[in-house]
């Protein structure tokens, strides 16, 4: 299908050169088993991950700029065609000075809290929506990603888990889909971790064989998907709506 | 929620005036019962139909150009607020010299055969999908609008020839948003308002179910065809985008 350089941000590999590249595998790959309760302390290596460095070195810059942060771990084998990712995966890793870890988690199973949803559209200032159909979208969206932030201190065993990010994605299951509600805590901003979850929702959809991912963006927000891979308005296609309520 | 004129198809009224306005229940109505199979002989009425004139001339003035054609008949009531319009209704019925009857029926139930539906794609000069990829974007798509048409002789001993002519298909999260994909209607049936009157009873069911936010992509040429059904290219700026468009 097709043959395009993507980057894994589950698998942190400043070591990994520019000659990489990502083959999607032309197979439909079934739904993964979705597992939100399984919490994964450790981080996962993932096997064969190929880069776009360009797209790779942005994530990168952005997240190594506090410099406790702690880097996963490469995989240390190649494998010709592209596995499908796990549902849920460590992102980031950060060590405070007073011991406390917190890790960045990505997960694509959908769980989300919708009361934690509505709080994070209110604090990135969206305008209220009814919790009744906020459920609704979340429950008939083909994925659903989400990013948390868990924090810990080692030896106490407590955790604090929060929702920090958000994205979901409607879909035919076989050609299209759209992406809608992409949403970062903005005290998590400027890390690139919005960056990464788009971008893993886009491998996931690869991987599923919907070619034809699309979105529609705010105005200031274009150069941000431009940066993903996104094309406004290609071959004088236009994005349009019904009778938009400003 | 919204007060707009919008059309209704579904029943034609030359009779009426520019007044008549359109208001959408704030309820959200739970799905038609589905029945693909049933075939309905006659035309049905609509209650309370209310039109968007400007509109609505486009339709029947596209209808009317064949002088045998059948106008179904308007609703002698009003009503306040609209109710939900069946999943199954005849848009048009054509007399033939003959006596052979056409009638172009409209449904919202799914109902379209995935080999018929390839064949479309074909006769319109769409690039071939795979069939079961496309039976899975039926499946699994909120709102599958179609076009049949049924041509039969009275007397005949019912027998009927029954051919799919238009389809659109929306997706949604059943909540917000919904998209139009695969607007189409075979070449012998374009220009009489059919494809219109189709997305038209699209939007007009998805409004019915609370879902406010109705988007589609357009190819640069159908832009104006969108824009007459109420639709508008980037508001406020927002881009439809693509990821790395195949050409």
């Amino acid at each position: 299908m097709l043959t395009h350089n993507v980057a894994a941000p589950s698998s942190l590999c400043p070591i990994l050169s520019n000659d990489w590249h990502f083959h999607v595998s032309d197979q439909l790959i079934s739904p993964h088993n979705l597992n939100p309760n399984l919490f994964w302390r450790a981080s996962r290596k993932i096997k064969g991950c190929r880069l776009k460095s360009s797209f790779w070195e942005s994530i990168r810059s952005g997240i190594l700029k506090n410099n406790t942060t702690q880097i996963v771990e490469p995989p240390s084998t190649l494998e010709e065609e592209e596995e499908p990712l796990p549902d849920e995966f460590v992102l980031v890793e950060k060590s405070q000075l007073d011991g406390e870890v917190e890790q960045i988690i990505f997960s694509s199973g959908g769980d989300v809290d919708v009361y934690e949803l509505q709080a994070l559209c209110d604090k990135v200032g969206w305008p209220r929506r009814p919790l009744s159909k906020l459920a609704a979208a979340l429950k008939n969206s083909y994925m659903v990603a989400a990013l948390h932030s868990v924090k810990k201190l080692p030896g106490s065993g407590n955790e604090q888990k929060r929702l920090i990010g958000m994205a979901r994605a409607t879909s035919d299951h076989a050609f299209n889909a759209t992406i809608w509600d992409v949403l970062v805590d903005p005290s998590y901003q400027g890390q690139g971790l919005g960056k990464a979850m788009v971008e893993k929702m886009i491998r996931t959809l690869l991987q599923r064989d919907i070619g034809n991912i699309t979105l529609f963006a705010d105005s200031q927000v274009v150069e941000f998907y431009r940066n993903l891979g996104f094309e406004p308005d290609p071959e004088g296609i236009k994005g349009m709506f019904w009778y938009p309520r400003y």
